[in-house]
């Protein structure tokens, strides 16, 4: 006979009896709920389910879960990794859209909706619906009324049009490349809501309900939300009616482990099958769990980038020699192996290696001390130059990556003070222009080159050209071709743009990071897409 | 009556400490890097909307007013919303006092049954063997941090030995 270690029957034990007591309980007994049950780790709460704010990571995970994408990034089983798939460069397939067609050049998209599609309650996921769901993420207090009139070119309810009850057309202002569409419409922010449940919320003061919605799902997803108790767990239960499929895992649940050491004790322990979140594990605690048969690890390349920042607006790193000498100077190829553990590759552009467009020949930055401090020499700078480069407590690869970069910067005429910072005083410095060095990273979730250069290079983008690099030749460039429908030319321009950022070396090169998970060894259906979050309807036990 | 008095001047002091301690700790918030509306905004919108935000949150008002605000919720049970959970922090803090008194209680008895007697053993057989253990168990607990100490009875009563339950509520 077994006595349940919950925590209460623990506390009662240790407060009544003393610890000599502990000695008589019976051992193994943390251990994941059952095989209809998934239990994960992680270390976020839930700031928000609204789909249309900005929300943390664990309101994404959550949110990729109880909604449904309008179209979908395909995913395709990854050769070699057994229970694995992925999404692969511009390929999709149907959600609430199970087919579309573009009009008008490319200007318009007119969305087919899946028959017979519903919400939990039972009534339809119309078109209705998904225009009442476009028309609030263009009106209400979150972040998609401004990204939206950037990147899909429409910002007013009269472009989203009804043409019948299972038809949508999105009327944008020109035309948009076809992929760059498909992926924005894959984006969990860009959903259906169920209007019933969302419009009694609503007030004279919050006519989106947006107070409501921030707790409350209302989407059409695979799971329902059955439980959400900040600081402890969040409960998902699988719905029987979803036209995916009805999922293996009946329940999913989170718990909320915010300390690493403890999420890999609950893995090692097998109380949980899976950590997920960002970062999840560290490098250093997946390689643990290397060679244990009775884990799984699984690491695919992905297109999240890590860079040196280099403030164009603090001398000298306004000076492009200097910038050049110090990419010569970062130690990647002891990096990636010693602080990356393997999980990650170095970086050959600031495009990533799996977007289109991507050129990985165009960079001449290789570990080269003596040509560093040639170009030291040529930018004329008085040495040693002193300069504080940031990180933020607790991203482990970027406190130790900066040891690694301050050692051989200090031999070519620097002097670096690490400095650590929070999260919320590293991005409000790093607004500001503020910090000098500073170790960056950003995942674009649309795998579009422009997608990803705009927010990162052009001079009007604040707040995450974290350079404040001005280029007007760039500039032009990308304003050019953001919207360019010919695949060729725009391809063409995103190489362009690269060998300009790789010339003005706007970035100290660091690296690519692997898309990395830990979870016991019989846990397949595992789907990886552009957004990194995981979404559970076909994991199953082997 | 002297005690009547004693108590009424301790209890006077209550106020302009508990006001002493929201002023210190708004303070500390405020002049610390970090904005809330740049973290709510996110990373894709422009200055101007982070400016938006900043006079939709007050957080644009003299540092005085929104001190007054912050307090006028304080007494009025409102202490605002979490950024974490989204959710009102009286209502977090409900949820989790439970937990903390919880783990305050055990933690107190056991302290109390296995401290006090072996203090009293120790004081009683001075300089033998249970006077040295009480010495080193004492002197262990003060000098060890207690996340140090909490990571290993997990790793130990948890990982190895498997009687405690995992790390999580």
């Amino acid at each position: 006979m077994g006595i349940k270690a919950d925590r209460r029957t623990f506390l009662k034990l240790s407060s009544g009896a003393g610890a000599a007591a502990l000695g008589g309980l019976p051992t193994g007994q943390a251990r994941a709920e059952g095989s209809q049950t998934l239990t994960l780790a992680w270390d976020t709460d839930i700031d928000s389910l609204d789909p249309h704010v900005f929300k943390s990571v664990g309101g994404y995970a959550v949110q990729c879960n109880i909604y449904d994408p309008v179209v979908s990034w395909k995913v395709r089983p990854v050769e070699g990794v057994v229970g694995l798939s992925r999404s692969f460069p511009n390929e999709f397939e149907g959600s609430i859209a199970q087919s579309w067609t573009f009009e008008r050049d490319g200007a318009t998209v007119v969305l087919k909706l899946r028959p017979g599609m519903t919400f939990p309650s039972g009534r339809p996921v119309n078109a209705a619906a998904l225009k009442y769901s476009l028309d609030r993420a263009l009106q209400s207090p979150g972040y998609m009324r401004f990204v939206m009139p950037r990147m899909l070119q429409i910002s007013k309810p009269d472009d989203i049009e009804v043409r019948d009850d299972s038809t949508v057309a999105i009327n944008m202002k020109g035309p948009t490349p076809q992929p760059m569409v498909l992926n924005l419409l894959s984006l969990m922010t860009i959903t259906a809501l169920d209007p019933e449940l969302v419009k009694p919320n609503a007030t004279e003061k919050d006519p989106w309900a947006a107070d409501w919605a921030k707790r409350n799902p209302a989407g059409s997803g695979p799971y329902t939300l059955a439980a959400n108790t900040p600081g402890v767990e969040v409960v998902l239960e699988a719905r029987k009616d979803h036209w995916r499929r009805v999922p293996a895992f009946q329940k999913v649940v989170f718990k909320f482990v915010p300390n690493e050491a403890d999420r890999v004790l609950l893995l090692k322990r097998k109380a949980v099958d899976l950590v997920v979140g960002r970062p999840g594990l560290s490098p250093r605690s997946i390689k643990a769990f290397e060679g244990d048969k009775a884990f799984k690890i699984v690491s695919v390349p992905d297109t999240t980038c890590h860079w040196l920042a280099m403030n164009q607006t603090k001398a000298p790193l306004d000076n492009v020699k200097v910038r050049q000498a110090i990419n010569y100077a970062i130690p990647v190829a002891a990096i990636v192996p010693n602080v990356l553990m393997g999980y990650g590759a170095a970086m050959t552009s600031p495009v990533p290696a799996l977007t289109p467009g991507h050129d990985g020949k165009l960079s001449p930055y290789k570990f080269n001390l003596d040509k560093a401090r040639e170009l030291m020499k040529e930018a004329g700078v008085t040495t040693p130059v002193t300069l504080d480069l940031a990180v933020r407590i607790g991203w482990q690869p970027h406190e130790e990556a900066a040891v690694w970069i301050q050692r051989e910067l200090e031999k070519i005429g620097f002097k670096i003070n690490i400095t650590r910072q929070t999260d919320a005083t590293f991005r409000q410095l790093a607004s500001k222009g503020d910090l000098q060095l500073s170790i960056e990273s950003w995942q674009s979730w649309v795998n579009d080159p422009f997608f990803h250069l705009v927010p990162l290079f052009h001079s009007t983008s604040k707040g995450t050209n974290t350079a404040f690099y001005a280029n007007p030749k760039l500039d032009k460039l990308l304003d050019e071709n953001y919207h360019e429908p010919n695949a060729d030319k725009r391809l063409a321009a995103a190489q362009e743009a690269q060998k300009i950022v790789i010339e003005d070396a706007v970035w100290g090169m660091l690296w690519y990071d692997n898309w990395t998970r830990v979870m016991r060894a019989d846990l397949v259906g595992i789907e990886k897409r552009w957004d990194t979050f995981e979404r559970f309807t076909a994991m199953k036990l082997a | 009556m002297a005690f009547l008095g004693y108590f009424l001047r301790r209890l006077s002091l209550v106020i302009p400490t508990l006001l002493g301690v929201t002023i210190i700790t708004f303070t500390l918030t405020y002049v610390l890097p970090g904005n809330p509306a740049v973290v709510k905004a996110g990373p894709l919108v422009s200055p101007e909307v982070v400016k938006e935000l900043e006079k939709a949150m007050g957080l644009d008002q003299p540092a005085w007013v929104q001190y007054g605000r912050y307090i006028s919720g304080v007494l009025h049970g409102d202490l605002g919303q979490s950024a974490s959970t989204g959710r009102p922090v009286l209502e977090d803090f409900k949820q989790r006092l439970p937990a903390t008194l919880e783990l305050t209680l055990a933690s107190l008895l056991i302290a109390l049954v296995l401290g006090i007697p072996l203090g009293v053993q120790s004081a009683v057989h001075r300089d033998t063997a249970i006077d040295h253990l009480g010495r080193i168990v004492g002197v262990a607990g003060v000098a060890m941090p207690t996340f140090w100490t909490g990571l290993l009875s997990l790793y130990v009563f948890f990982y190895l030995l498997g009687v405690a339950p995992p790390p999580s509520r």
